[in-house]
């Protein structure tokens, strides 16, 4: 989802559908919402942590993604859409963006 | 091999007019007097060297025109005329808002619903749920939509239930033994709390009370329990699998 891929780089708290709670900087997602999480913490129902380096959360298992308070999500999946592109003119060659179909990532989330 | 000899012979000697260039690249570690000038790659570089008097120096190039101002003003239309594509791609990109082109496809189906109270920004109640069962609710302010159900939502006030085994120490009998300070203490301490329990009585007792030996122990067992829990979030991504309804609130 384009939601989280503007959010990669940003220290959020995913929930998971057990209730386990993963807070680190996202790294990484896919279409599928998988998820890859450094230097998380990950804290139990109970309230028992533990510091893991590197996580793989597989994206069926997340409930939710808790995002900063001060984060604009609007503004930055705006802003990463104006880089795609931006990009695609320029690998186009700088003469004009191509026509604005309707692209499948954007369609899936 | 080399002849580092101060007199070579006159073919390949630099500086000689009997100077045979074809034999010097031939001759094995022959150095020019200063090997780190650069090559006169083409004319062009060598016009530079020659005399003024000689017809094709330098001084004698032809002049390169200026250019005529039709030209110039030929390059600036072309040039305005390429800013201006980049500028009316750069507005389509800045108008087409990624969001909205999601919801579009939405909006003929029962995610309309959802599209209208992304579009009016309209307080909603959500219904999340557990593998078994329903979580909670959620009311809040939807900021994005998709067609998984996947949902930004900001302001959230989220009421929801989360089943937590509870340690509880149990006679054999099935008395359940209340501790003080249940919630509060970890699940550790009360392991280590009655195996300690259970070892002292085992040393107290004799072998032949068995019976009341099964009594006394008192077992961990993991009891689950419900617990309520309310809490606000500012903003959240809230995952389609987990919702279970959309309530649309006045």
């Amino acid at each position: 989802i384009c939601n989280l891929k503007a959010l990669v780089g940003l220290e959020l708290l995913v929930e998971l559908r057990n209730d386990l709670s993963v807070r680190g900087v996202l790294h990484d997602c896919d279409n599928a919402s998988n998820v890859i999480i450094k230097d998380a913490t990950v804290e139990d129902v109970e309230g028992v942590q533990r510091q893991l380096p590197l996580v793989f959360l597989r994206g069926s298992n997340i409930r939710f993604v808790h995002i900063p308070d001060n984060v604009d999500v609007m503004q930055l999946v705006e802003d990463r859409r104006l880089m795609l592109d931006k990009a695609a003119t320029a690998y186009m060659g700088g003469k004009g963006a191509p026509a604005p179909k309707p692209v499948p990532g954007a369609g899936t989330a | 091999m080399a002849d580092p000899a101060p007199s070579p012979s006159p073919c390949l000697d630099f500086f000689s007019l009997d100077f045979d260039a074809l034999a010097a690249l031939r001759t094995e570690g022959l150095q020019p007097p200063n090997p780190r000038v650069r090559p006169l790659d083409n004319l062009n570089k060598c016009r530079r060297i020659l005399p003024s008097d000689v017809p094709e120096s330098l001084i004698n190039a032809p002049v390169r025109e200026p250019r005529s101002q039709e030209s110039i003003a030929a390059q600036q239309r072309a040039k305005a005329r390429t800013s201006l594509i980049l500028e009316k791609a750069a507005e389509r990109a800045r108008q087409a808002r990624v969001l909205d082109t999601i919801v579009d496809k939405l909006r003929q189906g029962p995610l309309g619903l959802l599209v209208r109270c992304y579009e009016e920004r309209a307080r909603i109640q959500v219904w999340t749920r557990h593998t078994h069962g329903i979580r909670g609710t959620m009311v809040g302010f939807v900021r994005a939509v998709d067609k998984h159900f996947n949902m930004v939502m900001h302001d959230v006030d989220e009421q929801y239930s989360v089943l937590r085994r509870v340690p509880r120490l149990v006679n054999k009998r099935g008395r359940v033994k209340v501790l003080q300070h249940e919630e509060e203490t970890s699940e550790n301490a009360i392991l280590r709390k009655a195996e300690d329990e259970n070892d002292s009585q085992r040393k107290e007792q004799s072998p032949d009370g068995i019976d009341a030996l099964t009594d006394k122990i008192k077992e961990l067992k993991l009891f689950p329990k419900l617990e309520y829990r309310r809490r606000h979030l500012k903003q959240v991504f809230l995952r389609g699998d987990s919702v279970v309804m959309v309530r649309k609130l006045v």
